[in-house]
């Protein structure tokens, strides 16, 4: 389960640039997963679409979703705009998970 | 090092409609074409993360959804979800936790204090007078219009 998620903020390197100048981003420290259903709530445009995607592409997702086996990092404008997000952000599994893919 | 990769699948509306040809999509709506693509992605432990999925269903579907989620996370135990949105059916699950990210800084709060809530909950009470309140003193969508 993946149980913490934590923004390295040393590894930051411009804090206006996008996704970082998004207030939540910017903002995050470290954030707990204490249930195995987590919602993220919020108006438009408060990020959460950001750190879901931000999440997937780090399990190897494309933001338009999919699986990993035609889904994978490409080379569109809107997955570039989270790609400085994605070295500074470290996620913490409480126990492997099935690496069975879809 | 492949051990430390986890399964995870990411579902959202346009991964579904590109991703399922083989269902007739002359036959069956997007919503039912989405909701059958969770049925069978559901099916063993894995991280899914849903962009609003309530965006492609109905207030009966999202409810069916709830069921398919309760199901779901008791039969796969090491089953986990992230989903985003604003949908005051879909939130409800008795279990879940729910993190805010308005207000600049993400943080948990409780089902009776999301906004999306309450604002469901007011219109539906008294529409007449939301919506009198709403229409004859309108929130300035133009800013710059005289």
């Amino acid at each position: 389960m993946l149980k913490k998620l934590s923004l390295l903020r040393d590894q930051v390197e411009d804090w206006n640039a996008y996704p970082f100048c998004v207030p939540v981003i910017g903002n995050l420290d470290s954030l707990f997963l204490t249930s195995r259903i987590c919602f993220f709530a919020g108006d438009n445009g408060s990020g959460k679409s950001t750190l879901l995607e931000a999440i997937a592409a780090h399990y190897g997702f494309g933001p338009e979703g999919g699986n990993r086996n035609f889904g994978g990092l490409n080379t569109t404008n809107s997955n570039n705009s989270i790609a400085p997000l994605l070295p500074c952000l470290r996620l913490s599994l409480r126990q492997r998970m099935s690496t069975m893919l879809l | 090092m492949l051990e430390a990769f986890v399964a995870a699948t990411y579902v959202d509306n346009v991964a579904v409609s590109n991703s399922y040809s083989r269902l007739d999509v002359h036959e069956h709506s997007h919503g039912e074409t989405f909701f059958t693509v969770l049925e069978q992605k559901f099916q063993c432990n894995r991280l899914f993360l849903l962009d609003e999925p309530e965006a492609a269903l109905s207030p009966q579907r999202e409810l069916a959804f709830l069921v398919l989620l309760h199901d779901t996370l008791h039969k796969h135990k090491d089953a986990q979800f992230i989903i985003s949105g604003h949908s005051p059916l879909l939130l409800g699950y008795p279990e879940a936790q729910i993190l805010s990210f308005d207000g600049g800084k993400i943080h948990e709060i409780e089902y009776e204090d999301l906004q999306c809530v309450q604002i469901a909950r007011r219109f539906l009470n008294h529409r007449q007078n939301f919506l009198q309140q709403l229409l004859n003193d309108p929130p300035r969508l133009f800013p710059n219009e005289e």
